[in-house]
């Protein structure tokens, strides 16, 4: 799997050619370079490191999916404790944090 | 008649009026359809030997549309053949039908996968699918194989955003159970990687010899 390009969904529209044409020129490696960020992520003390990163067109694009995919972890995770902390972690391609998205969930007993 | 075509060329779109079926000679295809949104959905990923739109012989308009995922080598073969080979032999007409029911059979696998699997398990199962078909083809090189797709696109094949299908992945690499390298994908330990995505290879309805040679 190659490290990736923009997943805005815009760009995927019927008439994806300016996609199309991105992607050739990035595949040929000369087209203008596009930003990379690496997204850790954290549920509770337990920490997976990306040391790939994702290409995105500019933060708001890689905040946007940190946020989808702080979902999906909630989907595939929350069962069991009763207290659990996730979170994406994002840095820039100098590897400095730059946005910590989290999700706090969390059960009581009422009675 | 073989053609070269690019990568992320569109082969057949949605809403169109095919008059050939299209053989992927070499290179790596997919079918997908587009929300009007502008979110994709890959239902499927296509390989040498495969006729993707095989239904446009008797599905007239094209309800998905397929495109090529990497530079492809591909052969078109008119309707009007295909019917008239069908009609003289009936054994490719068999293994035509056969061809849309095992087409059939993934759909219902990969639909397992995007409404009851987690992500880790659904992108384990993928993994061991493209292997499995790769090696049913001699595309394999014992249980390595080229698995030229993006994130995004294994993210748009599964229902899953980009970064949680890079999570997922280091995670399954974490485990030891693959290790992935300038599109090539080879697996660590089957056993393993089978368990993590549930597969179990009936949908595909290969020669049990297929999953011996990666096993």
């Amino acid at each position: 799997v190659s490290p990736d390009r923009s997943d805005d969904p815009r760009e995927h529209g019927r008439a994806g050619d300016g996609r199309r044409l991105r992607e050739r020129l990035r595949r040929l490696r000369i087209g203008p370079s596009v930003p990379r960020f690496y997204f850790d992520s954290l549920d509770g003390d337990f920490v997976i490191q990306d040391d790939e990163g994702i290409e995105f067109d500019g933060l708001e694009a890689a905040r946007d999916q940190a946020a989808t995919a702080l979902a999906e972890m909630a989907k595939d995770v929350l069962r069991g404790p009763t207290r659990r902390e996730l979170a994406i972690e994002i840095r820039d391609q100098d590897r400095n944090p730059v946005l910590k998205a989290s999700l706090i969930f969390e059960v009581q007993r009422l009675r | 008649m073989v053609k070269s075509v690019g990568a992320d060329q569109d082969i057949v779109r949605e809403g169109s009026r095919p008059t050939e079926c299209c053989l992927v000679v070499e290179g790596f295809a997919c079918r997908y359809k587009v929300t009007p949104g502008g979110r994709r959905q890959i239902f499927s990923f296509h390989l040498a030997g495969d006729i993707p739109d095989l239904q446009s012989l008797h599905l007239k308009v094209m309800d998905h549309s397929l495109t090529t995922l990497t530079p492809s080598q591909l052969a078109f073969i008119p309707h009007g053949s295909l019917a008239n080979l069908m009609r003289r032999c009936p054994r490719v007409a068999d293994v035509m039908w056969r061809d849309t029911l095992i087409d059939a059979a993934v759909f219902r696998e990969w639909m397992m996968g995007i409404g009851r699997r987690c992500a880790e398990t659904r992108i384990a199962h993928v993994l061991c699918e493209i292997l499995v078909r790769m090696s049913a083809v001699g595309l394999a090189n014992g249980r390595a194989c080229e698995l030229p797709v993006t994130q995004t696109e294994l993210g748009d094949a599964l229902g899953l955003s980009t970064v949680h299908v890079n999570r997922s992945l280091q995670e399954l690499r974490a485990k030891q159970l693959i290790s992935l390298k300038g599109g090539f994908l080879t697996v660590l330990n089957w056993e393993g990687l089978k368990e993590a995505g549930e597969f179990d290879p009936t949908y595909l309805h290969l020669d049990n010899q297929v999953e011996e040679r990666v096993a």
